[in-house]
């Protein structure tokens, strides 16, 4: 019985344990590291879902190129867009809304750059 | 008092033992889910993480003692921005706006006016043909005196520089529906010498 009892209760930490991993939030990358971007080039992210939802975008590049980072409804329409030379890092007031991540290189020169966003994890079984 | 053969464990000790490796091994997983995607490598981002922050892995982990506030503009209708400076702690120099939507920030990694003498965010909604919103913030070295901003219809704004020499711009609504967006800026030193000019697109 005090066997039983003792493989019971490692199950549950070990469902636990899974459970918490499961859940994790991540970070994604969708381009690069080390990408060359040519002028008017961009790369985008998947959508997120309920299960899992953007958070902020990044684009980490060089101090002396220019780019943009910004979130696509499902419409297509941007939304928070944030242009600046350097590693540009953007937040959202809210992320409770379909988007997809998207970095642009919309300068003239190109360059090496990585594009990659934070993805919070929610229970959606 | 049950004494113990010499190598005999004590069930609940193993007990303990088991369940601190499971859960060990679960936080490992769980940490490397964090820091690795499931499909490509992340990359590993000159600058890092905000300590404590909700996005722990992913924001620039700013050295917060060397934060400094440049100014707090009013941008009408109860809106409000902050403008400040911070150095990652990996040596970066960063510049932030925090606003009721967002905060954004732009970092460098050989300091600020190394490679020109302002530095500035472009932050729009809508798009990426027509803005709905659109906002020039930025910082002027100290050897500028004045900012102008060039528009795409050719016109010019003659900046407000703030003591720290900051500047906030906002597009009009007659503007953005024309779309007459920023194109550049002209900094003047003294005696209203024009020193640089710097340009970017107007437009996503």
């Amino acid at each position: 019985m005090r066997m039983l009892t003792t493989i019971l209760l490692l199950a549950v930490v070990v469902l636990a344990a899974l459970g918490g991993a499961a859940r994790a939030d991540t970070v994604y990358g969708y381009a690069g590291p080390g990408e060359w971007f040519s002028p008017g080039e961009g790369h985008g992210s998947a959508y997120d879902n309920l299960c899992g939802k953007w958070v902020d975008n990044n684009f980490a590049k060089p101090s002396n190129a220019w780019g943009l980072v910004t979130f696509i409804n499902t419409s297509g329409g941007w939304s928070y867009t944030q242009q600046a030379y350097g590693y540009i890092f953007r937040t959202l007031p809210n992320h409770q809304w379909t988007k997809k991540l998207h970095c642009k290189n919309n300068s003239a020169k190109t360059y090496q750059g990585g594009c990659f966003g934070f993805r919070r994890a929610y229970s959606c079984a | 008092m049950r004494l113990r053969k010499r190598g005999e464990v004590k069930r609940p000790t193993l007990f303990m033992a088991m369940a601190t490796l499971i859960v060990g091994l679960g936080l490992a997983v769980s940490y490397e889910s964090r820091e690795s995607p499931s499909t490509k490598a992340a990359p590993r981002p000159a600058a890092a993480r905000v300590s404590g922050s909700r996005s722990a892995a992913a924001s620039p982990e700013l050295a917060i003692e060397t934060k400094r506030q440049l100014g707090v503009f009013d941008l009408g209708k109860g809106r409000r921005i902050r403008i400040s400076t911070a150095d990652t702690v990996d040596g970066m120099a960063c510049l932030i706006e925090e606003a009721d939507d967002g905060t954004g920030s732009s970092c460098f990694d050989n300091g600020f006016f190394a490679l020109r003498k302002t530095e500035f965010l472009v932050t729009s909604q809508g798009g990426p043909e027509q803005f709905t919103a659109l906002r020039v913030v930025g910082v002027a070295a100290p050897s500028i005196r004045a900012v102008t901003l060039v528009k795409t219809d050719g016109t010019a704004v003659q900046l407000q520089l703030n003591s720290e020499r900051a500047f906030v711009y906002e597009s009009s609504s007659s503007d953005l529906e024309a779309r007459i967006y920023p194109t550049g800026l002209r900094l003047y030193g003294g005696s209203r010498k024009l020193a640089e000019t710097v340009t970017f697109p107007p437009a996503g």
